[in-house]
């Protein structure tokens, strides 16, 4: 795949208003909404993570940055919906041009990253868990930034590039482990690039092995350690007792089947099937006195291109370079884990997958219609169906779905006792 | 070298950070002077109902600690929210500290302990009938580890061993199947250090028979022997604001 570029400026342009797009979406309607169940669990465990350092109830099993990260929301916000979602929304609203920064540097070609930055934009699931307090808008924001660093590293040879870089992806441990596929994958890509570069003494290559393993290994790790400083300081724990926390954390995460069976019905939870049929997030929230079903489903437009677009890739593995490459691992080694495990995992999770998935499907995209007469035309016609399937959508997402023509989608997903 | 430099100020860094966050947090414990049971004549306090064990660990102002409760009960029934109707979010800010607001009873507290932050860890030793009813094990399992949200839960049929000294509180229920002298002997041998020991008669408790209640009070007094027995009574039942 060759570089092709855009003048930076149109491009900067582009990404800012797909940006400014992204978090008008994620913000519209936002006041008139009242908390999940979800929610309203995350908020009152915020409190007594921080103020007296226990895990409580919900998702305990999880790490605990989005208990730091909802307490200081509502104390720097305060309580009113944007107030107590305002981490979510952030972290949503930059994911959208941060896809565009890491994909433009894995792609090597502009149109295909802000062809990933519209689906980020656009993407229903990602909206809807952006306008809730919980931690799964987290991990694609921090795993982005922290691959966006790094590659920043490489093009600058500025340590300090790295040392952000470890911090953010230690942050993106502390809100789900699944973080460490990327973060491991980044490590593994720098650490052979180093070896690969030839003209350096052993000892200048020792060098840059220590800073990646100090930078992206050790660094990581303690951040990720020092987000658990309220349940030491305020309990009395110490890091041996930690360890053993970690490991019944661990032991949950394998087995853990939800706290609602009710819930758990409604759900899509087989990640097998991501990318072979359109999968939703329900949850219910009251707005007034009115019930609200907020559903994100995914466009079949982008992500039933996901498995073809990463095939075609792969069936090119060995003439693409070292980005393409790490973008296969990142998408396959972030995947395959939730195919095989036998827990269920919602779609919520994918959206440590989805950044990857758009990025090859952007990629693929702008490959096949490169140098094609009619090029342009193609384009705009299937940006314009993306968006136009994404718009009801992303009335579903934001709970604007219930009760309208599209009340038949979210029949599909009313629990069994119910129907 | 640069990168050298900056990676070994890393390195250093974060060893540095670790050490601190493990000693602030053993720093965290609250303890009075610590007595080896079997090696030092010790203090201990005969309570009357099972909330005054409780409240002498409030006045104490324990803090962090492990307790080792010896008895047929778990005492753990999670207390209801104290407040009522559709919660809003305002007001699970405000509340976010019901737990030390919400009065311990015979059902919930060592729970309370838990959510107070006086235990972090509890080891409960039951009689060895209760232990297989409850858990259904094989004669063979004398341990099961549970976990409450990440804080460890430790049933067992015999005293543990403990590095640091703990809060232990013999109930009165344990004598529905040990006899004082032996539970002394038991005590006597353990390795056990603590600074705050209860013999509690468990009077709030309806499920602990009268002879049980007579032979804790027997235990005192074998136990006497070694130990100097105080009779506790609270200060203010519930004492909450102490801590």
């Amino acid at each position: 795949m060759r570089e092709e570029s855009m003048a930076p400026r149109l491009f900067f342009a582009i990404l800012l208003s797909l940006t400014v797009i992204g978090t008008v979406l994620r913000m519209y309607w936002l006041a008139g909404t009242q908390p999940t169940g979800d929610e309203y669990y995350t908020i009152a465990e915020a409190f007594d993570y921080m103020v007296r350092g226990h895990y409580g109830l919900e998702m305990w099993h999880h790490p605990k940055l989005r208990n730091m990260l909802v307490y200081g929301a509502i104390k720097l916000f305060g309580t009113g919906a944007e107030g107590f979602r305002m981490a979510s929304i952030v972290c949503g609203a930059l994911t959208v041009p941060l896809t565009g920064l890491v994909a433009r540097r894995l792609t090597r070609c502009d149109a295909a990253a802000l062809l990933a930055t519209l689906f980020m934009t656009f993407d229903a699931i990602h909206i809807e868990l952006s306008r809730q307090a919980i931690q799964e808008v987290y991990m694609p924001f921090f795993l982005l930034l922290g691959m966006y660093l790094a590659l920043r590293y490489l093009e600058r040879k500025n340590a300090l590039w790295l040392v952000f870089s470890g911090v953010v992806f230690g942050l993106g441990l502390a809100s789900k482990w699944n973080v460490a596929v990327p973060l491991a994958l980044t490590l593994v890509t720098l650490a052979y690039l180093s070896l690969q570069e030839g003209g350096q003494p052993a000892r200048e290559r020792a060098g840059e092995l220590l800073l990646l393993v100090a930078t992206l290994a050790v660094l990581p790790l303690t951040i990720y350690v020092l987000t658990y400083y309220p349940w030491l300081l305020k309990r009395g724990y110490d890091l041996g007792e930690w360890l053993t926390t970690q490991k019944v954390m661990f032991a949950e995460n394998l087995v853990h089947q939800g706290a609602n069976p009710e819930m758990l019905q409604m759900q899509d939870h087989t990640p097998l099937l991501w990318f072979v049929r359109p999968v939703g997030f329900a949850d219910f929230l009251m707005n007034g006195d009115d019930p609200v079903v907020v559903l994100g489903v995914s466009n079949p437009l982008v992500w039933l291109l996901t498995l073809p677009a990463v095939g075609w890739l792969m069936c090119r593995v060995r003439s693409i370079d070292w980005r393409s490459l790490l973008l296969l691992a990142l998408f396959w080694c972030s995947y395959l884990p939730f195919v095989l495990s036998r827990r269920l995992t919602g779609a919520n999770t994918a959206l440590t997958v989805t950044p990857f998935a758009f990025m090859a499907v952007a990629s693929v995209i702008m490959t096949l219609v490169k140098g094609k007469p009619r090029r342009n035309l193609y384009l705009g016609a299937y940006v314009g169906l993306v968006i136009l399937v994404a718009l009801p959508l992303y009335l579903l997402a934001i709970g604007k779905g219930y009760g309208t023509i599209m009340q038949p989608i979210l029949e599909l997903y009313r629990p069994m006792h119910e129907r | 070298m640069k990168k050298t430099a900056l990676s070994l100020v890393i390195l250093a860094g974060c060893t540095a950070a670790l050490i601190m966050l493990n000693q602030r947090g053993t720093s965290a414990r609250l303890q009075g002077r610590a007595f080896s049971l079997a090696q030092e004549r010790f203090p201990a306090y005969l309570v009357q109902n099972t909330v005054d064990v409780y409240s002498l660990w409030q006045e104490k102002r324990v803090h962090g600690r492990i307790v080792v409760h010896l008895g047929r009960f778990f005492h753990f029934m999670e207390a209801g929210q104290s407040s009522a109707g559709a919660p809003q979010i305002a007001s699970v800010v405000a509340d976010h500290e019901h737990f030390a607001l919400e009065p311990a009873t015979y059902r919930n507290f060592l729970w309370e302990a838990f959510q107070t932050d006086i235990a972090r860890g509890i080891y409960t030793v039951l009689p060895a009938a209760d232990f297989s009813k409850r858990f259904d094990a094989a004669p063979t399992q004398k341990d099961i580890v549970r976990h409450e949200y990440g804080s460890p839960r430790i049933f067992t049929t015999s005293l543990p061993t403990i590095a640091e000294p703990v809060l232990l509180n013999i109930d009165a229920s344990f004598f529905s199947s040990a006899t004082p002298g032996q539970l002394v002997a038991d005590l006597m041998k353990s390795g056990l250090r603590a600074d705050v020991v209860t013999v509690c008669l468990a009077k709030d408790n309806p499920d602990v028979t009268d002879l049980d209640r007579q032979k804790a009070q027997d235990f005192a007094t074998v136990m006497s022997a070694h130990a100097d027995i105080v009779n506790y009574t609270p200060a203010s039942p519930q004492a909450k604001g102490a801590k």
